[in-house]
Protein backbone atom coordinates (compact mmCIF):
# COMPACT_ATOMS: atom_id res chain seq x y z
CA UNK A 1 0.00 0.00 0.00
CA UNK A 2 1.39 3.34 -0.35
CA UNK A 3 0.52 6.77 1.37
CA UNK A 4 -1.62 8.00 -1.16
CA UNK A 5 -3.96 5.65 0.15
CA UNK A 6 -3.66 5.10 3.42
CA UNK A 7 -7.15 5.10 4.98
CA UNK A 8 -7.55 8.36 7.37
CA UNK A 9 -8.09 7.26 11.03
CA UNK A 10 -9.21 10.00 13.76
CA UNK A 11 -7.70 10.01 16.73
CA UNK A 12 -9.12 11.73 19.69
CA UNK A 13 -7.47 11.82 23.23
CA UNK A 14 -6.22 14.70 25.10
CA UNK A 15 -2.75 13.11 25.87
CA UNK A 16 -0.12 14.28 23.44
CA UNK A 17 2.52 11.82 24.02
CA UNK A 18 0.34 8.85 23.02
CA UNK A 19 -0.94 10.58 19.93
CA UNK A 20 2.33 11.65 18.43
CA UNK A 21 3.39 8.11 19.27
CA UNK A 22 0.37 6.35 17.51
CA UNK A 23 0.09 8.42 15.13
CA UNK A 24 4.28 7.86 14.31
CA UNK A 25 4.02 4.88 14.08
CA UNK A 26 0.90 3.83 12.40
CA UNK A 27 2.11 6.06 9.79
CA UNK A 28 5.74 4.39 10.17
CA UNK A 29 3.93 0.52 9.06
CA UNK A 30 2.14 2.30 6.56
CA UNK A 31 -1.19 1.30 8.76
CA UNK A 32 -3.29 5.06 8.67
CA UNK A 33 -2.95 8.21 8.32
CA UNK A 34 -4.11 9.27 11.64
CA UNK A 35 -5.42 12.89 12.05
CA UNK A 36 -4.70 13.86 15.58
CA UNK A 37 -7.12 16.26 18.07
CA UNK A 38 -7.51 16.53 21.41
CA UNK A 39 -10.96 17.26 22.03
CA UNK A 40 -14.49 17.04 21.22
CA UNK A 41 -14.73 20.36 19.56
CA UNK A 42 -11.39 19.55 16.98
CA UNK A 43 -13.21 16.38 15.94
CA UNK A 44 -16.11 17.69 14.80
CA UNK A 45 -14.29 20.10 12.50
CA UNK A 46 -11.92 17.43 11.60
CA UNK A 47 -15.11 15.17 10.82
CA UNK A 48 -17.01 18.13 8.92
CA UNK A 49 -13.59 19.29 6.88
CA UNK A 50 -11.65 15.41 6.36
CA UNK A 51 -12.48 12.57 4.16
CA UNK A 52 -11.86 10.41 7.64
CA UNK A 53 -13.02 6.67 7.20
CA UNK A 54 -12.13 5.46 11.07
CA UNK A 55 -12.19 6.71 14.48
CA UNK A 56 -10.36 6.37 17.74
CA UNK A 57 -12.08 8.68 20.75
CA UNK A 58 -11.49 9.54 24.31
CA UNK A 59 -14.80 9.26 26.12
CA UNK A 60 -13.42 10.61 29.51
CA UNK A 61 -15.81 13.55 28.31
CA UNK A 62 -18.59 11.35 28.05
CA UNK A 63 -21.22 14.08 26.52
CA UNK A 64 -18.94 15.31 24.31
CA UNK A 65 -17.92 11.82 23.04
CA UNK A 66 -21.74 10.91 22.68
CA UNK A 67 -22.77 13.93 21.24
CA UNK A 68 -20.61 13.65 18.31
CA UNK A 69 -20.92 9.94 17.86
CA UNK A 70 -24.65 10.66 17.49
CA UNK A 71 -24.19 13.08 14.88
CA UNK A 72 -22.02 10.78 12.82
CA UNK A 73 -24.66 7.71 13.18
CA UNK A 74 -27.66 10.23 12.23
CA UNK A 75 -25.63 10.82 9.47
CA UNK A 76 -25.33 14.71 10.19
CA UNK A 77 -21.23 14.64 9.05
CA UNK A 78 -19.80 14.45 5.47
CA UNK A 79 -18.17 11.14 6.69
CA UNK A 80 -20.04 7.66 6.61
CA UNK A 81 -22.89 7.14 9.12
CA UNK A 82 -21.44 3.55 9.20
CA UNK A 83 -17.83 5.23 10.59
CA UNK A 84 -15.77 2.09 12.46
CA UNK A 85 -15.92 3.65 15.93
CA UNK A 86 -13.93 2.78 19.02
CA UNK A 87 -13.37 4.40 22.25
CA UNK A 88 -10.82 4.93 24.91
CA UNK A 89 -11.68 5.56 28.53
CA UNK A 90 -10.19 5.43 32.05
CA UNK A 91 -12.68 4.24 33.57
CA UNK A 92 -16.28 3.39 32.20
CA UNK A 93 -19.57 2.60 34.15
CA UNK A 94 -22.71 0.70 32.55
CA UNK A 95 -24.70 3.87 32.41
CA UNK A 96 -22.35 5.11 29.73
CA UNK A 97 -21.83 1.89 27.95
CA UNK A 98 -25.08 1.53 28.01
CA UNK A 99 -25.39 5.11 26.24
CA UNK A 100 -22.83 3.90 23.23
CA UNK A 101 -24.25 0.40 23.52
CA UNK A 102 -26.55 1.16 20.61
CA UNK A 103 -24.32 3.47 18.52
CA UNK A 104 -22.66 0.23 16.61
CA UNK A 105 -19.06 0.41 18.97
CA UNK A 106 -16.36 -1.87 17.62
CA UNK A 107 -14.56 -1.87 21.07
CA UNK A 108 -14.13 0.09 24.16
CA UNK A 109 -10.26 -0.14 25.27
CA UNK A 110 -9.54 0.71 29.14
CA UNK A 111 -6.71 2.84 30.14
CA UNK A 112 -3.92 2.35 30.48
CA UNK A 113 -3.42 0.33 27.79
CA UNK A 114 0.01 0.42 25.22
CA UNK A 115 0.08 1.94 22.10
CA UNK A 116 0.73 -1.76 20.65
CA UNK A 117 -2.59 -2.69 21.72
CA UNK A 118 -3.94 0.66 20.37
CA UNK A 119 -1.96 0.16 17.02
CA UNK A 120 -4.29 -3.32 16.85
CA UNK A 121 -7.27 -1.25 17.46
CA UNK A 122 -6.32 0.45 14.54
CA UNK A 123 -5.68 -2.18 12.37
CA UNK A 124 -8.95 -3.23 12.74
CA UNK A 125 -11.09 -0.26 12.32
CA UNK A 126 -8.98 0.53 8.92
CA UNK A 127 -10.16 -3.38 7.94
CA UNK A 128 -13.29 -2.21 8.61
CA UNK A 129 -13.40 0.82 6.85
CA UNK A 130 -12.19 -0.54 3.72
CA UNK B 1 34.60 -8.13 28.17
CA UNK B 2 35.21 -5.58 25.40
CA UNK B 3 35.06 -2.42 25.63
CA UNK B 4 33.14 -0.35 22.98
CA UNK B 5 35.27 0.84 19.87
CA UNK B 6 35.51 4.76 19.80
CA UNK B 7 33.42 5.87 16.89
CA UNK B 8 35.58 7.18 13.79
CA UNK B 9 34.03 9.98 14.29
CA UNK B 10 34.73 10.50 18.03
CA UNK B 11 35.76 14.27 18.35
CA UNK B 12 33.21 15.67 16.47
CA UNK B 13 30.22 13.51 18.02
CA UNK B 14 31.60 14.80 21.42
CA UNK B 15 31.33 18.79 20.18
CA UNK B 16 28.16 17.67 19.19
CA UNK B 17 27.58 16.61 22.66
CA UNK B 18 28.63 19.61 24.44
CA UNK B 19 26.77 21.75 22.23
CA UNK B 20 23.66 20.60 23.64
CA UNK B 21 24.25 22.14 26.83
CA UNK B 22 22.79 19.56 28.51
CA UNK B 23 25.56 17.54 30.28
CA UNK B 24 25.07 17.49 34.22
CA UNK B 25 22.10 19.64 34.18
CA UNK B 26 18.70 18.65 36.67
CA UNK B 27 16.21 16.72 34.98
CA UNK B 28 13.47 18.00 32.90
CA UNK B 29 9.79 16.78 32.76
CA UNK B 30 9.81 16.83 28.89
CA UNK B 31 12.05 14.05 29.15
CA UNK B 32 10.93 12.09 31.78
CA UNK B 33 7.24 11.80 30.46
CA UNK B 34 9.15 9.76 27.38
CA UNK B 35 10.86 7.77 29.26
CA UNK B 36 8.09 7.28 31.44
CA UNK B 37 6.18 5.99 29.03
CA UNK B 38 8.77 3.68 27.35
CA UNK B 39 9.01 2.24 30.68
CA UNK B 40 5.22 1.57 30.69
CA UNK B 41 4.91 0.42 27.14
CA UNK B 42 7.57 -2.04 27.53
CA UNK B 43 7.22 -3.45 30.55
CA UNK B 44 10.84 -2.40 31.44
CA UNK B 45 11.85 -1.98 34.85
CA UNK B 46 14.52 0.43 33.87
CA UNK B 47 14.49 2.86 31.08
CA UNK B 48 17.02 5.97 30.75
CA UNK B 49 18.14 8.90 27.99
CA UNK B 50 21.80 8.35 28.00
CA UNK B 51 24.74 10.58 26.96
CA UNK B 52 27.87 9.20 25.80
CA UNK B 53 30.21 11.38 27.00
CA UNK B 54 34.38 11.29 26.84
CA UNK B 55 34.75 8.96 29.62
CA UNK B 56 30.92 8.25 31.54
CA UNK B 57 27.72 7.67 30.52
CA UNK B 58 25.59 10.19 31.89
CA UNK B 59 21.74 9.99 32.40
CA UNK B 60 19.45 12.93 31.74
CA UNK B 61 16.40 11.01 32.28
CA UNK B 62 15.75 7.96 34.08
CA UNK B 63 13.28 5.20 35.34
CA UNK B 64 14.63 2.20 38.24
CA UNK B 65 17.59 3.39 38.46
CA UNK B 66 19.39 6.13 41.32
CA UNK B 67 22.91 6.52 39.54
CA UNK B 68 23.05 8.61 36.73
CA UNK B 69 26.35 8.43 35.77
CA UNK B 70 28.85 5.15 34.91
CA UNK B 71 32.01 4.59 33.39
CA UNK B 72 32.35 4.47 29.65
CA UNK B 73 33.81 1.29 29.58
CA UNK B 74 30.92 -0.59 31.32
CA UNK B 75 27.67 1.09 28.99
CA UNK B 76 26.13 -0.94 26.77
CA UNK B 77 25.04 2.62 25.15
CA UNK B 78 28.61 3.13 24.19
CA UNK B 79 28.08 0.15 21.84
CA UNK B 80 24.78 0.97 20.51
CA UNK B 81 25.91 4.93 19.41
CA UNK B 82 28.15 2.58 17.07
CA UNK B 83 25.36 1.80 14.72
CA UNK B 84 22.16 3.85 13.70
CA UNK B 85 19.69 0.92 14.19
CA UNK B 86 18.45 0.09 17.44
CA UNK B 87 20.81 -2.34 19.58
CA UNK B 88 19.07 -5.17 20.77
CA UNK B 89 20.86 -7.75 23.15
CA UNK B 90 18.26 -10.49 24.38
CA UNK B 91 20.59 -12.02 26.92
CA UNK B 92 23.60 -9.83 27.84
CA UNK B 93 25.22 -13.30 29.75
CA UNK B 94 25.02 -15.05 26.70
CA UNK B 95 26.87 -12.17 24.72
CA UNK B 96 30.77 -12.14 24.64
CA UNK B 97 30.80 -8.60 24.85
CA UNK B 98 28.87 -8.20 27.66
CA UNK B 99 28.76 -11.59 29.57
CA UNK B 100 31.59 -10.38 32.20
CA UNK B 101 30.58 -6.64 32.41
CA UNK B 102 29.99 -5.68 35.84
CA UNK B 103 26.40 -4.50 35.14
CA UNK B 104 25.79 -8.22 34.44
CA UNK B 105 27.50 -10.19 36.52
CA UNK B 106 27.60 -7.81 40.04
CA UNK B 107 25.05 -5.37 41.34
CA UNK B 108 22.15 -4.66 39.06
CA UNK B 109 21.96 -7.96 36.99
CA UNK B 110 21.32 -6.70 33.83
CA UNK B 111 20.07 -9.77 30.87
CA UNK B 112 18.27 -7.72 28.45
CA UNK B 113 19.38 -4.39 26.79
CA UNK B 114 17.94 -2.23 24.02
CA UNK B 115 19.26 0.63 22.87
CA UNK B 116 17.78 3.37 20.25
CA UNK B 117 20.86 5.35 19.19
CA UNK B 118 20.33 9.56 19.41
CA UNK B 119 21.40 11.52 15.99
CA UNK B 120 21.42 14.92 16.95
CA UNK B 121 23.48 15.63 13.50
CA UNK B 122 23.78 12.66 10.91
CA UNK B 123 26.19 10.78 11.71
CA UNK B 124 26.74 12.10 14.84
CA UNK B 125 25.03 9.69 17.70
CA UNK B 126 25.29 10.81 21.23
CA UNK B 127 23.58 8.72 23.40
CA UNK B 128 20.65 6.27 23.46
CA UNK B 129 17.00 6.04 24.52
CA UNK B 130 17.09 2.45 26.64
CA UNK B 131 15.04 -0.31 28.23
CA UNK B 132 17.22 -2.75 30.22
CA UNK B 133 15.31 -5.65 31.97
CA UNK B 134 16.93 -8.43 34.60
CA UNK B 135 15.18 -10.89 32.77
CA UNK B 136 16.12 -11.71 28.88
CA UNK B 137 13.66 -10.68 26.42
CA UNK B 138 12.88 -10.13 22.81
CA UNK B 139 11.19 -6.75 21.07
CA UNK B 140 9.22 -7.36 17.96
CA UNK B 141 9.30 -5.35 14.90
CA UNK B 142 6.11 -3.88 16.33
CA UNK B 143 7.86 -2.58 19.01
CA UNK B 144 11.13 -2.00 17.82
CA UNK B 145 9.56 0.93 15.57
CA UNK B 146 7.69 1.83 18.65
CA UNK B 147 11.40 2.52 20.47
CA UNK B 148 12.16 4.31 17.61
CA UNK B 149 9.45 6.82 17.48
CA UNK B 150 10.10 7.23 20.78
CA UNK B 151 13.78 7.99 20.35
CA UNK B 152 12.40 10.32 17.64
CA UNK B 153 10.88 12.32 19.79
CA UNK B 154 13.52 12.48 22.84
CA UNK B 155 15.72 13.60 19.33
CA UNK B 156 12.93 16.04 18.49
CA UNK B 157 13.04 17.65 21.93
CA UNK B 158 16.56 17.78 22.17
CA UNK B 159 17.16 20.01 19.35
CA UNK B 160 13.79 22.12 20.45
CA UNK B 161 11.34 20.51 18.32
CA UNK B 162 7.77 21.01 19.74
CA UNK B 163 6.00 17.67 20.06
CA UNK B 164 3.13 18.84 18.79
CA UNK B 165 2.25 18.11 14.97
CA UNK B 166 1.90 21.38 12.76
CA UNK B 167 -1.72 22.05 11.83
Amino acid sequence: MNSGVRPQLLLVDPNTLFRRTLSLVARELDIAQVVEVSSHEQAQRALESRPIQALLMDVDERLGALALVQLVRAGALPCSADLPIALTAAGIDTATLALFGPLGIKRVMLKPFKVKTALEVVQMLVAAAR
Amino acid sequence: MSAAALPSNEAERLQALRELLILDTPPEQRFDRIVQFAAEEFDMPVAMLTLVDQDRQWSKSCVGVESCEIAREHAFCAHAILLPEIMVVPDLQADPRFHDNPMVTDGPRVRFYAGAPIETQPGLRVGTLCLLDTQPRVLDATERVILGTLRDLVQGELLGQALEPGP
